[in-house]
């Protein structure tokens, strides 16, 4: 079966069977970001966003992703986004083994994009389910409450460039 | 076959690989899946796989050019199975095509075909003396006998079903013990022995006790990438033990080690990964590879990984404890019995660990430890120390915990009373009053001591509470813990090599370390070290797993990643280094290995001395709630006090702790994760060597979490992980126990 995607940017087709998990396909186009953990959906090893939503890829099959814009870590490190989750998460130490980057990093960025005012307990019960491969819980929280206010502070620097500027 | 002829090339290899193995692809790459004995035993006539698509192939034990057997500690085993099969699951072959999918359908179509040779002598038999017991198809007028047989023939193991009591007979025996004794059980008989010392005036505590911890499936499964590159073989795989996959692979392919270039890929999970295990599967993905030309990817799945590749043995360890009424212990027995699957070729070290931890460091003076090592039909298995040691220790805390119970004295104040440091007849030596700053310091943190007398009072009136059930309050318990974490082994192990290190310091200010690559962790400290004593940037210290093939470590890694021991040997050639650096010119080396001396205070022929080159210590306390409907364990609080001697680095030590700590709450219930977000970590200061710290809390947790669990269902855990099923039969048990022991007051009364 052809499945149109776009994967990372770019218009591809995959050739897969319809039931095939999306996270197999991904492998298989060379995506090793998207790795295999659990197979049940709840590690955050495989999750790549799906129009723009951190999903478990093991759980949704291929067949349901046409024409669907699709994100890996391979193209998202290349974000603005990605350097500074990844800078908060320096800030915070930790130090992440690969195997379980993509849970970690877009589920942060799915707090991260909501410009909401989360408290850390919100977070917390946000990012509980992930597997504590490398990072413990509560510095993954410190990394992602860094994250934030690395881009806080960027957002209130560019405002004040601009009304610099307008002035 | 004679030997192909090596390609001249330089024989330093990188060891280290960037990524996992599950991550390297080439065009053109090919699946494999495991083809698994269906049977426990019986004859493997034939494996074939009717229908094979074009493109898919069939590798069996027939493909192998060279050796069909490894050697492991000088334990003998089959890369795949052949002849008779020795247990359920048993690697037979492989099926290798394009299409993972289809490869993996295809495993359902293999014909495994066993010899049945008796049965069908027997059949025969039958049929010359007797009237036919098998009625012939009646549709088919040629079918005869033999197609029956054919048919039966293609059924698992009948030899099995027919004579199944005599091969588990013949199959299970003992193949390592240990057994240690002293005191009065060293100068007379056993049961001579008992009779003087369990006695009517003694409180007599016995239990057994099982942890069989499954690790969580987040991780990434065994396995390995390989491919040819002309004459060469490249082997991507999470090894621990290159050195023996280097010589497996050189002799099952019948090819020089110099063509063989193995890179250690990183490692996932929270267990190291199979040794012999991996090295198996990674010659049988070479078999592959060399045979077809092609690159090969096996990779075990999530089911495979947990019935075949589960770290440790199951073990059952039972204790006989008489204690006189002040708590101190007159005479500790434990039997430890452990189920080694078909074989293991670590036996006899995993019996000698359990043996010296299954008392931790109290002393009593009447000692009788007695492990075994029994095979059976299961799966083979591997060594595992973190897990011998935390079973151990599961054992004896809970077991000392019960016997604060019996003795109504503290948790605190039985294992103070017990560690016994005058008692020179105890054979093995530790420096056990280094635990007593940690205990201190946690029962301080946790306010141990008032929460365990108030639960107490409280699991014993719960009874009367619980008649209006819907009232309830939470079951409520605490539990304590006390462990050690041992550096380096000094008896007889393949784990105990002497380790060594090898610092450069070059004229440009770079320092390389010249070892095997430890966890990023590990790294960062070694360049921590380095950079301090140097005076250098830490962005010059490099670690590089370059070796010629000659120098690399013949022992697997474990023996050698030792923080305590390996940063020691960091330091110790930076200082040589400083030493002459102004004196000589520059590039200046130092290399430093660990000193022979250490293994002399220990006598391996009576198993006697100091065991361990040094320890590190920890008490945990765990506070539980319970919720009566739902039987939902939660941790209200984790607290733990740890001597680590110094402390290299604090904040890396704080995390990695905090890591373990929610890594192990993710194996205490079975498919659960226990949640807790209260945890203190204290560390004592102490001239101790440095240790490591992230076993100290599989040491301990496990335990305190049992124990607390006990206390608030007022019974003894004695197993773990447990489940709600188990928790909910138990607090029936602990109420009808309270019922009897209550009609029997009453009777008591009424007699009065």
């Amino acid at each position: 079966m052809n499945i149109p995607v776009i994967l990372n940017g770019n218009k591809i087709i995959l050739e897969a069977q319809a039931d095939e998990p999306l996270m197999s396909v991904l492998q298989k186009k060379g995506c090793s970001s998207v790795k295999c953990g659990c197979n049940e959906g709840s590690c955050g090893s495989c999750t790549v966003l799906l129009e723009d939503k951190p999903i478990p890829s093991c759980k949704v099959p291929v067949g349901i992703v046409r024409d669907e814009k699709i994100i890996t870590l391979e193209s998202f490190s290349k974000t603005n986004e990605y350097n500074i989750i990844m800078k908060g998460f320096e800030k915070a130490g930790i130090k992440m083994c690969g195997y379980c980057n993509s849970g970690k990093i877009f589920s942060a960025y799915q707090i991260f994009k909501q410009n909401k005012n989360f408290t850390r307990a919100e977070i917390t019960e946000q990012v509980r389910h992930l597997a504590p491969c490398c990072t413990d819980l509560e510095t993954l929280v410190n990394g992602i409450v860094y994250a934030i206010s690395l881009k806080e502070a960027k957002t209130t620097r560019t405002r004040m460039v601009r009304s610099t500027r307008k002035r | 076959m004679p030997r192909k002829k090596t390609v001249e090339l330089s024989n330093k290899r990188s060891l280290a690989a960037k990524d996992f193995y599950s991550d390297y692809f080439k065009n053109g790459t090919l699946f494999a899946a495991i083809i698994r004995s269906p049977a426990a035993s019986g004859k493997v006539k034939k494996i074939a796989v009717p229908n094979l698509p074009e493109g898919y192939f069939l590798i069996t034990a027939d493909d192998i050019p060279g050796s069909k057997k490894m050697e492991t500690n000088k334990h003998v085993s089959k890369i795949f199975g052949y002849d008779s099969v020795s247990f359920r699951g048993e690697p037979l072959g492989l099926i290798v095509g394009p299409d993972e999918r289809i490869v993996l359908s295809l495993l359902d179509e293999v014909s495994i075909t066993f010899d049945i040779e008796s049965l069908e002598g027997a059949f025969k038999k039958a049929i010359k003396t007797k009237r036919p017991v098998v009625q012939l198809s009646e549709n088919n007028e040629n079918s005869d006998f033999s197609d029956v047989l054919m048919q039966i023939n293609q059924m698992p193991s009948l030899d099995n079903v027919l004579d199944k009591k005599q091969i588990e007979l013949q199959e299970e025996k003992i193949v390592a013990t240990r057994e240690v004794k002293s005191g009065l059980y060293k100068y007379s008989d056993e049961a001579e022995a008992d009779e003087t010392l369990f006695t009517d005036e003694v409180i007599i505590s016995q239990n057994k006790w099982v942890l069989d911890l499954v690790p969580p499936i987040w991780k990434e499964t065994n396995g390995a990438f390989c491919y040819m590159e002309g004459e060469m073989l490249h082997v991507y795989t999470p090894t621990r033990w290159v050195v023996h996959l280097l010589e497996t692979i050189s002799e099952t392919l019948n090819i020089p080690k110099q063509n063989i270039f193995v890179h250690k890929t990183n490692i996932s999970g929270v267990f190291s990964k199979g040794l012999w295990r991996t090295t198996q599967l990674a010659t049988q993905a070479s078999i592959a590879a060399y045979k077809l030309r092609k690159p090969i990817k096996l990779v075990i799945t999530q089911e495979e990984q947990d019935l075949y590749m589960r770290p440790g043995v199951k073990t059952e360890i039972e204790y006989k404890i008489a204690t006189e009424k002040n708590g101190k212990i007159k005479a500790l027995k434990a039997y430890i019995n452990f189920d080694v699957g078909t074989f293991n070729p670590f036996a006899q070290e995993i019996a000698d660990r359990f043996t010296i931890a299954v008392t931790n460091y109290y002393r009593p003076i009447n000692l009788f430890i007695k492990a075994s090592a029994h095979t059976s039909t299961n799966p083979p298995t591997s060594i595992s120390i973190k897990s011998v040691d935390s079973q151990a220790f599961f054992a004896i805390e809970n077991q000392m915990e019960e016997l604060a119970e019996k003795t109504k004295l503290f948790p605190d104040e039985i294992r103070l009373k017990n560690m016994n440091p005058k008692n020179n007849v105890f054979p093995f030596l530790f420096d056990s009053e280094s635990i007593v700053p940690t205990l201190n310091n946690t029962l301080k943190i946790s306010d141990f001591n008032r929460k365990y007398a108030s639960f107490k009072m409280d699991s014993v009136g719960t009874q009367k509470k619980d008649e209006n059930h819907f009232f309830a309050l939470p079951l409520r318990g605490v539990g304590l813990a006390t462990a050690y974490n041992v550096i380096g082994y000094n008896g007889e192990s393949l784990f105990s090599a002497a380790p060594k290190i090898e610092v450069t310091l070059f004229a440009d200010d770079k320092v390389e370390i010249h070892a095997i690559k430890p966890s990023s962790v590990v790294q960062e400290i070694w360049k921590k070290t380095v950079a301090e004593v140097l005076q250098v940037d830490i962005k010059n210290v490099e670690i590089n797993s370059d070796f010629e093939l000659e120098e690399i470590p013949n022992s697997p890694e474990d023996s050698f990643s030792t923080i305590g021991i390996m940063n020691g040997l960091v330091r110790k050639c930076c200082l040589d280094i400083q030493k002459k650096r102004f004196y000589h010119p520059l590039p200046l080396s130092s290399k430093k290995s660990l000193s022979p001396r250490a293994k002399k205070t220990w006598d391996k022929e009576a198993f006697e001395g100091e065991p361990f080159i040094s320890n590190s210590f920890a008490t945990m306390a765990v506070e539980v709630e319970l919720d009566p409907y739902t039987y939902t364990e939660k941790i209200k609080g984790i607290w733990m006090t740890i001597d680590c001697g110094e402390l290299l680095d604090k904040d890396a030590a704080l995390k990695t702790v905090k890591l373990e700590i929610q890594q192990e709450l993710a194996m205490l219930v079975e498919g659960k994760n226990v949640s807790c977000d209260n945890y203190t970590i204290n560390f004592v200061n102490s001239k101790n060597k440095s240790g490591q710290i992230g076993e100290l809390v599989h040491n301990t947790l496990p335990a305190a979490f049992s124990s607390a669990l006990s206390l608030a269902l007022s019974t003894q855990l004695t197993k773990l992980p447990c489940t709600e099923k188990q928790l909910y039969n138990l607090t029936q048990k602990s109420n009808e126990e309270i019922e009897v022991q209550s009609d029997e007051k009453i009777k008591d009364g009424e007699a009065e």
